[in-house]
């Protein structure tokens, strides 16, 4: 019945005199600085190029710059809206070179706030792309619930974005009171709230038009740029790190990994990327609740890091499962007070590579909806 | 495929690339190898390695998944790792590293593409070049190249470096704040000559 909803723009090609056009850096139509240079026969693109780098902040250089003990700080600012996957990533890294077991009460704490940072991330992706596709009621909804999440992290930091809050060895403080409690008031919240995202949009009509059949990413192209994530899980690659290497206690965790498959839509397009997030959010909540209800008692850090913090000489590579795939951190310790090298692997960078393939043979109204679709992190990009 | 086996057949395959290999880090589980290669070879070790030649022909675990590519510079070096996966396996993994050494401060050093090989190189290897002033070779003696994007047109010198020094002004904006007392350690940011 999905398939009905098929586009056809190649019949709609004019076969006439080509157009250029350059879209971005700053547009509305794109979900972060970047510029696409199109090729546009009619309406249709006929081929694109991609240029970013406009959010460079030189934060690798930024790292080398200042003592271990600021580094997760500056983590924390390698994606806005993922800021707890740049720290875990980083903290795994340093705890290796450094052999420091993390508590169990502390990897808890970092396991619950890595799904509710995936679940505030999935929650914006589906307000993006309902935005792009002009369903506002939608917005609001989601906006409305993602409130309650970034709430939590309040009651835990004191911020709402950038948390700042992990540290080598554990966390900067133990949960507030009632925090946890709340953790699971949101999670009976956001599983209520999924059925009404579903019924608002999942098969809406006018969506369904917009977004399935087009912005494929087929199975066979994931591993070609290296596409990992939601984004690879819609195109029917199960790779997730939380399983395939699980880290800060994910090993204990019962969940599945979801995939759309062909039975539950178009594999590889629009609607499956934001179908398979719905479904995330979900298995988020369950981990959430899991975590919540089982965490132990006892010591949230191994205790202070202070500016003499220094690792002996070695390095590491640690992988975390991030809202938009697998993120790499390389860390590389000389001994110093500073890094020598911390080297960030971006999911984003793949999902880059693969946009003019994707785009080729779109129609260009439906150009927004497909590069809200793959959630790029170009702050993560750009670095 | 054990590690050492394929050492032995990557040595007739591609005759000098390796040359040691080396636990990576302090990995508590299964211990990940990285295998220091000669860098001018790294296009022939890919292209082997990739095609899962070495490991039964039907390749059942080829390195076909270039993960992650990482510079860094100890001493005067430029040290290149290549962090390979299996599709297929992903527990199966290896870490390939090469060396340069660039003549002076600002020059630029010469490492092959592999992007023809494993596609996702391209973006590490086009931030790659910009940060760290390295030239990326192809197959056919060519080189890549990419325009300007990370940094503004017209910058000089190549921010990841160790010795680079930070320009005092750039397009008329000072950039001569005191950094924090750690930039010893790292041996940057002490001011001087502006670059920019």
């Amino acid at each position: 019945m999905i398939h009905e909803h098929l586009q056809e723009p190649e019949k709609e090609r004019l076969r006439t005199d080509l157009a250029s056009w350059e879209i971005g850096p700053y547009h509305g139509a794109l979900p972060a600085p970047m510029q696409l240079q199109l090729t546009l026969d009619g309406e249709v693109i006929v081929s694109a190029r991609v240029e970013t780098g406009f959010l460079h902040r030189g934060l690798e250089k930024t790292f080398e710059l200042h003592l271990w003990q600021s580094a997760p700080a500056y983590a924390d600012h390698l994606d806005p809206e993922g800021s707890v996957f740049g720290e875990l990533a980083l903290c795994m890294a340093v705890e290796e070179i450094a052999r420091i077991d993390v508590p169990e009460r502390a990897k808890r704490i970092r396991v619950i706030l890595s799904e509710l940072t995936r679940v505030t991330a999935h929650m914006g992706y589906v307000a993006r792309i309902a935005r792009s596709v002009g369903s506002d009621t939608m917005v609001h909804y989601v906006l409305r619930d993602r409130e309650k999440v970034l709430d939590l992290f309040e009651l835990l930091s004191g911020a709402r974005f950038s948390v700042n809050f992990l540290r080598f060895g554990g966390v900067q403080a133990d949960v507030t009171e009632g925090f946890i409690e709340r953790v699971l008031e949101v999670c009976d919240l956001i599983r209520f709230r999924l059925k009404e995202y579903n019924d608002l949009l999942t098969f809406n009509h006018a969506f369904l038009k917009r977004t399935v059949g087009v912005g494929i990413i087929p199975h066979g192209r994931v591993h070609h740029y290296g596409i990992t994530g939601p984004n690879a899980r819609a195109s029917g690659h199960s790779l997730d790190v939380r399983k395939v290497a699980p880290y800060s206690g994910y090993g204990r965790v019962d969940f599945e990994i979801p995939m759309v498959t062909p039975e539950y839509g178009n594999e590889g397009d629009i609607h499956a990327r934001f179908l398979i997030r719905l479904r995330e959010i979900a298995q988020s909540v369950e981990i959430l609740r899991q975590e919540a209800e089982a965490i132990p008692k006892g010591d949230f850090s191994v205790g202070p890091i202070d500016k003499d913090f220094v690792p002996p000489a070695g390095e590491a590579y640690s992988r975390v499962e991030s809202s938009r795939g697998l993120l790499g951190c390389h860390v590389v310790s000389d001994g110093g007070r500073s890094p020598r090298r911390i080297q960030f692997r971006p999911p984003t960078f793949s999902l880059l590579a693969a946009i003019p393939e994707l785009v080729r043979g779109v129609r260009i109204e439906d150009l927004p909806v497909l590069l809200m679709s793959l959630d790029l992190g170009i702050a993560e990009a750009d670095r | 495929m054990e590690l050492g086996a394929l050492l032995s057949k990557l040595k007739e395959t591609a005759p000098g690339a390796v040359l040691q290999k080396q636990p990576f880090g302090r990995s508590g589980g299964q211990p990940v190898m990285s295998v220091w290669i000669e860098t001018r070879a790294i296009l022939d070790v890919a292209k082997v390695l990739s095609s899962g030649e070495l490991m039964g022909g039907a390749g059942s675990w080829a390195l076909d998944w270039l993960e992650n590519f990482s510079v860094m510079q100890l001493d005067e070096a430029l040290v290149a790792s290549w962090f390979l996966r299996s599709t297929k396996n992903t527990e199966e993994t290896l870490i390939l590293r090469g060396s340069v050494v660039p003549s002076a401060l600002n020059e630029l050093v010469e490492l092959p593409s592999v992007s023809g090989v494993w596609p996702m190189a391209d973006p590490f290897e086009r931030e790659a070049a910009e940060l760290f002033g390295i030239r990326f070779t192809t197959a056919n003696h060519g080189i890549r190249h990419w325009s300007t994007r990370l940094l503004p047109e017209g910058w000089r010198g190549f921010p990841l470096r160790k010795g680079y020094i930070f320009p005092t002004e750039v397009f008329g904006i000072l950039h001569s704040r005191p950094l924090p007392s750690a930039t010893g350690a790292s041996g940057a940011g002490s001011g001087g000559e502006g670059s920019a």
